[in-house]
């Protein structure tokens, strides 16, 4: 090889290794910058997730409070009472005393077990001590007993444990989509359909009351924003089916297996 | 001169080799049997007497199936997929139009070798791209991918305009000629000492990401 062909081929080399060395380190620097935006929307994403946690059980909480205030006043509070006044005539009048002590009892028994119900659902960490079907069961079974409406629940699959924290505010999500319910579309009857698969838990929850053209509804209730946001919130997705005069059906599909820590968050699709 | 690029080739298949003492992802396992291939290969037609386009010709057509089913493990968007499935779908029609109404056996098929250096630039800037998309918590010096992606870049970009204008530049200028394939001959040193960087950078480690 000659001398200028092996000068050219210096300068050949020093401008590849030249351009090579100014990619790599212009890529590293792109990349860092992606990074940092990636985690500082993983650490946004996951305090977004941690409050919505904490309203969910703040919201339970409220809810639960309700509804004892409300079974006290209409239920163990009439039953005390009318065991009261059985017990007065009883101390006025002793002729028909055997039945008026007895209908007391009876009164008073029920009164015990209501209160013992309550006393169970005042436990804060209720869902995830009974687990979610059974919270559900008893959510539905204080629905009846307040309000009179038919509720009922039906599960099909093999009922798997769900990780604690989509657990409780799917749960939340569930009790939202009762509650606008009973507030809005004033039915009879009330269902909540729980499918366990493999992976995915499908959960129904559906009645016969009023129902509406969501077409029409200029924006999402507070309640209806509440249940999509959270849905997204724990990757499950949520859809709403309505007809005016054929009631309502929520179906939420959510993924049971996946990870719940900070590699949940944006991940690669 | 003419083989140094085989001990640049030898030394990332020995890089490689060290590498499978960890456990490595399948694409990068198949990429080491793909320099495997390559270095035995170039050593067949580096002892052949004669002409040896037809053993390139089949070489590019294997290295063309391997690259794009492992960029096509690599890569997540789902129209860059499909465009390397079009690609390797079409891949049958190039064979034909090249040995039956082009080049035949014995020619080197520059058709389908120009367009499989277009299909690696695009293969290797999706895979750039996509990691600029979704970058996650590693290095990204810690990534195998990233450095052969940046070599094979590197190689078929500079290789492009030299394959383009060889056949001119052979009867114009070849002393030009003569000095576009020494540059060349740099490029495909820089690209396997990029890929001996790639199998380094998994050494030491537990798990290997791509």
């Amino acid at each position: 090889m000659e001398s200028p062909e092996i000068f050219n081929i210096i300068i050949a080399i020093t401008i590849i290794l030249f351009l090579l060395g100014f990619f790599i380190f212009l890529f590293v620097l792109v990349y860092q910058k992606r990074k940092t935006e990636y985690q500082n929307q993983l650490v946004a994403q996951k305090i977004e997730f941690e409050h919505s946690l904490l309203q969910a059980q703040l919201e339970i909480q409220e809810q639960t409070f309700k509804t004892i205030s409300q079974e006290i006043h209409d239920n163990i509070g009439q039953m005390l009472s009318l065991a009261k006044m059985n017990l007065s005539k009883f101390a006025i009048d002793r002729r028909n005393s055997d039945e008026a002590v007895l209908t007391a009892k009876d009164l008073v028994s029920k009164s015990v077990n209501d209160l013992r119900d309550l006393s169970k659902s005042l436990n804060t960490d209720s869902v995830a001590a009974a687990g979610f079907l059974k919270a559900i069961e008893t959510e539905l079974h204080l629905v009846e007993k307040t309000t009179g409406i038919t509720a009922t629940l039906t599960t099909s699959g093999l009922p798997q444990k769900l990780p604690p924290q989509p657990e409780l505010i799917l749960f939340r999500i569930v009790q939202e989509a009762l509650h606008n319910s009973i507030k809005h579309a004033a039915p009879t009857l009330l269902s909540v359909d729980a499918k366990f698969e493999v992976d995915n838990l499908h959960l129904s929850i559906s009645d016969n009351g009023t129902g509406f053209n969501p077409a029409l509804l200029v924006s999402p209730g507070i309640g209806l924003h509440n249940m999509k946001s959270r849905s997204k919130l724990i990757g499950a997705s949520l859809l709403l089916h309505s007809l005016p005069g054929n009631g309502t059906s929520i179906q939420i599909s959510f993924p049971i297996k996946q990870d719940y820590d900070n590699d949940s968050f944006g991940r690669r699709p | 001169m003419d083989t140094i690029y085989l001990y640049f080739i030898a030394l990332s298949v020995a890089a490689g080799l060290i590498s499978l003492r960890n456990k490595m992802p399948l694409p990068l396992k198949l990429f080491l049997a793909f320099l495997c291939y390559t270095l035995a290969n170039e050593v067949v037609m580096l002892n052949m007497t004669g002409a040896n386009h037809w053993l390139y010709n089949i070489y590019n057509y294997i290295r063309i199936v391997l690259l794009s089913f492992i960029y096509l493990k690599l890569l997540v968007t789902p129209i860059l997929k499909k465009i390397i499935k079009g690609f390797l779908m079409s891949l049958p029609a190039w064979f034909a139009i090249s040995f039956f109404l082009l080049d035949g056996i014995h020619q080197l098929h520059t058709p389908t070798v120009l367009a499989a250096c277009v299909a690696f630039v695009f293969m290797s800037t999706s895979y750039l791209y996509e990691l600029l998309l979704y970058p996650n918590e590693e290095s990204l010096l810690r990534k195998p991918f990233f450095w052969i992606s940046t070599g094979i870049l590197f190689y078929f970009l500079g290789n492009l305009p030299y394959l383009g204008s060889i056949n001119y530049l052979v009867k114009k200028d070849m002393k030009l000629a003569m000095q576009l394939y020494y540059i060349v001959y740099i490029l495909n040193a820089v690209m396997y000492t990029l890929f001996v960087v790639a199998f380094v950078s998994t050494w030491n480690r537990r798990k290997s990401s791509i």
